[in-house]
């Protein structure tokens, strides 16, 4: 398990090294010369000024030494300063990540533990109403665009539920059980897609592994149905659905951006939307350079949980 | 080791005397004009269709007959693990020392499997549980019916690994199922299926998936703890050299009935049904001058597409124009030995 | 030998069904019929399709031209799906919009089909290092959440349609090389490549007559589903403001521009929503039903 583990850790270099250059790549990419859109048109054409920015920026040396600088640099927690408001970029993230983690906490909880169960007695109970409506409801939510649901929600709160607090947010600083709670509904909406899709994936798997012959075989031993379910059952069928929710991480942190995007929250999504419309590259780099590593982090730890879960892969 | 494809050695007398013995006594199990049929968009499915034997205490009764002849069926009917949507028991009796067990409710017969009736599988990768240590799957069977402590229960299923003849057994408590050979998978099996000490095992096709050279061992290892532990056995094959080497009574099943009923030294001496003999004559023999190898002609029926009269009647070198129309009761030959046909092979008839 | 028999025999399929002989695409047929929401979804993406083609001569005026006069009024006789805040007529606008979600999904889901399949034969069939290499590289491309990714290369290259459908099919098309690179190595794996190898058979007839033909259903089936994700991606970016720009009619646009006048006029949320939620399920449960239909193991259920 131990090398299993070491072994994932490894392949990781190579793909975040591979990641760093496709997104140090694209920055370079930028049509235009850098300088000049840092400088906007105020400074335009003091050469003096831009050949020091320049240097500042590594940008007068060959590209493999810019990227080896970026890249130390990024090694060390420096993204770089912004364009536009000079700040550390990194520390521009870290002072929104909260709000990120929040959500995703929450849409994962809802996941979690509304998908599989829901998924499980969908399977259980197939062939019956409560699977029927569960299956047409999953199809439908896997259909809701999240944005769409999101504007939704906000358009149905203003107009007949003021009370509810969707387009409020308060820091945690301030009141920590508030600030949850509002933060539920786009929590809620940002899970909604992935839900729908894991309660059907959970129900085909749990489906399959009904028919498997050591579930009959537990049966033929004398077992209750309720260690069936519980033990032999359960952690089988969650092995498929581990495996797809890597990928649907993915989707959820794409997710955020939207989500922040319509309920108005100060996370990472809107600083990146924030940035590329000012073109201020250095956040936007820096920011996907770092929620691509949350997101390789995470898939390795749902790796780690898959092989917790099936021990033919770990050796 | 008389392991030889093919007949049974005159010479053992044991089983023969287990045979006589037997004759008298009341049956472990009794089944009585079993049905189950299974209810599809295709039809219905008569996958059992009025079967009926006693297997008497420690015996060795075999089932044979071609792939979906209704033995498995008839086997996980007798445990009711038929698969329930399509499948169901329509009639019968299934009579475990004189209690019907198709009157129990889920919660008895979750009692009765793994303690009175066992059943080991064919294939053992796909019946064990890949994510499970043996250990526990063993274990789990003296945790929940002998209700023993956890850890006394986990150095109980070491000691049934040791009694199956699985090397270093405190090792392989640990093991998960791929890190095992398929011959100590199946002795793993039968294992869980003997630690309660059943009445009876129900061992549907143990050898098939093994290879040659391990099916041996594993059916002969199977045949000693039942011996020992008077466990009757149903063994169910398709092989005539497993019900040669292993069975005191034969059952031949054809199309969901049984066909022949007899001790293993008459049905190889002198079998009465066509089919029976069919089968016989197709086994291969050592030292036999034949050209050409003989197969039954035709091909097993669909079972929601029966034709009217015997079965059989396509495929049987011996019809007669009753056989068109009727399917034939089970009628009793000699003495112990039952057949359903019409024109039996020899001529025997009731006598 | 009969290219049928062969493709079947590779998959494994039991293809009696009372006696009859059944070729496996015929198979796929009968099994994609009994599927009612397939029927259901396919009938919803050929609608689609004829929007898309015939749009201009249903749509009752033209999507963009502004009615001043008669903007931000509801459904009625008149506009039956409302105007917007030029005056734009809203179905009109809703139908040419099926007509850039149409092109942009078809184009980037036949892009990323088109390189993954390269890239999928040549790392899957020539194997070794050039198929560690190629795998690492697709590695790279899944490590990125799929909207960052096309979000990045939206910022670089500009927002517009053109560079939506890029970034899209840049997003997918490591999945397809990845589906084909697996059953490119499961087809070499069969005893048959190697007698047929054996026999002097060129590369390029292997890979045209054997594996091809086991690759096509797990492609189109792929290929069903990327199509609903593009129309869900375009849609997503052109709601950032990333993807078309004003005064196109896109969905996810109309979208983004009704967010200001929501609370007064909530039909211009509402519609291009469902025309989204549309568009997305007609895919899905084409693509869900395709996949009952070719994928053997799940042809027993």
């Amino acid at each position: 398990m131990v090398r299993y583990i070491f072994a994932r850790l490894l392949t990781l270099i190579p793909i975040m090294l591979g990641v760093s250059m496709l997104i140090f790549g694209t920055f370079h990419l930028i049509p235009g010369d850098m300088v000049d859109i840092m400088m906007g048109d105020e400074v335009a054409g003091d050469p003096k000024a831009a050949q020091e920015l320049r240097k500042s920026l590594n940008l007068d040396k060959p590209i493999y030494i810019q990227y080896g600088y970026w890249l130390k640099n990024a090694l060390r927690g420096n993204l770089g300063k912004s364009f536009t408001s000079g700040k550390p970029v990194m520390e521009m993230i870290l002072s929104r990540l909260p709000v990120n983690i929040e959500l995703m906490i929450i849409a994962m909880v809802f996941i979690i533990f509304m998908g599989i169960p829901l998924g499980m007695l969908s399977a259980y109970k197939q062939f019956t109403f409560v699977d029927g409506l569960l299956r047409i409801v999953t199809i439908m939510g896997y259909a809701i665009p999240n944005f769409w649901l999101a504007t939704l929600v906000v358009l149905v709160s203003s107009l007949y539920f003021q009370w509810l607090p969707v387009l409020k947010y308060i820091p945690f600083s301030e009141d920590p059980l508030r600030n949850i709670l509002y933060l539920l509904i786009p929590g809620f909406v940002l899970a909604t897609s992935t839900l729908s899709y894991i309660v059907r994936m959970t129900r085909s798997s749990v489906l399959d592994t009904l028919r498997q012959d050591y579930v009959r075989t537990a049966r033929a031993k004398g077992m209750t149905e309720k260690i069936v379910l519980s033990v032999h059952v359960l952690r089988n069928s969650l092995i498929p659905v581990v495996t797809v929710l890597g990928f649907q991480i993915g989707v959820l942190i794409g997710g955020l951006v939207l989500t922040e995007h319509v309920f108005v929250l100060p996370g990472v999504g809107r600083l990146i939307l924030l940035a590329i419309e000012q073109r201020d590259f250095m956040i936007v780099t820096g920011s996907i350079l770092f929620l691509s590593t949350v997101f390789v982090s995470l898939n390795l730890i749902v790796d780690i949980i898959y092989a917790f879960l099936d021990p033919r892969i770990r050796y | 080791m008389r392991w030889i494809r093919g007949w049974p050695s005159g010479s053992d007398l044991y089983r023969k005397e287990v045979v006589l013995m037997n004759q008298t006594e009341k049956p472990i199990l009794k089944v009585s004009d079993l049905k189950t049929y299974f209810f599809t968009g295709e039809g219905v499915t008569k996958a059992v269709d009025g079967v009926s034997f006693e297997v008497k205490k420690g015996e060795v009764l075999g089932v044979v007959g071609e792939s979906g002849c209704g033995k498995s069926v008839t086997a996980l009917s007798i445990l009711q693990l038929v698969a329930s949507p399509p499948g169901r028991i329509v009639g019968g009796k299934v009579e475990l020392m004189g209690k019907d067990l198709l009157s129990l409710n889920a919660r008895e017969m979750q009692r009765i499997r793994g303690q009175k009736i066992s059943m080991i599988f064919q294939d053992p990768l796909t019946c064990l549980n890949p994510v499970l240590r043996v250990g526990y799957q063993l274990a789990e069977v003296f945790y929940y019916h002998k209700k023993l402590e956890w850890k006394k229960s986990l150095a109980e299923a070491a000691r049934m690994l040791k009694v199956t003849d699985i090397p270093s057994p405190e090792e392989r408590v640990k093991n998960f199922p791929h890190e095992m050979s398929g011959g100590m998978r199946q002795r793993s099996m039968i294992a869980m299926a003997l630690a309660c000490e059943p009445e009876l095992l129900i061992a549907d096709e143990p050898s098939t998936a093994l290879d040659v050279t391990v099916q041996a061992q594993v059916l002969e290892l199977m045949k000693a703890l039942c011996r020992a532990g008077e466990t009757a056995v149903l063994l169910i094959t398709h092989d005539m050299g497993v019900i040669a080497n292993m069975c005191d009574r034969v059952a031949v099943m054809y199309a969901g009935r049984i066909v022949e009923f007899t001790d293993v030294f008459t049905l190889f001496s002198n079998p009465a049904h066509p089919y029976t003999k069919g089968l016989l004559h197709s086994l291969p023999r050592l030292g036999a001058t034949r050209n050409r190898l003989e197969s039954i002609e035709g091909q097993p029926p669909q079972l929601n597409q029966l034709p009217s009269g015997c079965a059989f009647r396509p495929r049987c070198k011996y019809a007669v124009l009753r056989c068109d129309d009727e399917m034939p009761d089970a009628t009793t030959i000699c003495d112990g030995h039952e057949i359903r046909c019409f024109n039996p092979v020899n001529g025997a008839r009731n006598g | 030998m009969d290219k049928a028999i062969l493709a079947d025999s590779v998959s494994g399929k039991d293809n009696r069904k009372k006696d009859e002989i059944l070729s496996p695409s015929k198979l796929a047929w009968q099994t994609f019929k009994k599927q009612k929401l397939g029927i259901i979804g396919s009938l919803m993406v050929l609608f689609l399709i004829f929007i898309a083609l015939f749009g201009d001569f249903i749509s009752p005026y033209d999507p963009l031209q502004m009615h001043t006069k008669d903007s931000l009024q509801g459904p009625s006789a008149k506009y039956w799906l409302g105007t917007d805040r030029f005056g734009r007529d809203q179905l009109s606008r809703l139908i040419n919009g099926t007509r850039i979600s149409i092109i942009v999904s078809f184009g980037s889901m036949f892009l990323a089909a088109a390189a993954g399949v390269i890239i999928g034969l040549v790392s899957g069939y020539y194997g070794g290092r050039i198929d560690s290499i190629i795998m690492r590289l697709l590695d790279v491309v899944f490590a990125f959440p799929m909207l960052l990714l096309a979000l990045i290369m939206v910022a670089i290259l500009g927002p517009n349609l053109r560079n939506v459908l890029f970034a899209i099919a840049f997003t997918q098309h490591a999945r397809f090389a990845r589906i084909v690179r697996g059953s490119v190595l499961s087809v070499k794996e069969k005893e048959y490549i190697e007698g047929i190898r054996s026999v002097g058979a060129k590369n390029r007839i292997i890979i045209s007559q054997f594996i091809l033909p086991n690759v096509i259903s797990p492609i189109i089936i792929q290929a069903t589903w990327g199509l609903s994700i593009a129309i869900m991606y375009e849609a997503a970016l052109s709601f950032l403001g990333m993807g078309t720009q004003p005064p196109m009619p896109s969905w996810g646009l109309m979208l983004n521009e009704s967010r200001r006048f929501m609370e007064i006029a909530p039909w211009l949320t509402i519609f291009p929503g469902l025309s989204i939620v549309f568009a997305v399920l007609g895919f899905n449960l084409m693509g869900d039903a395709l996949r009952d239909a070719l994928d053997p193991r799940l042809a027993q259920r």
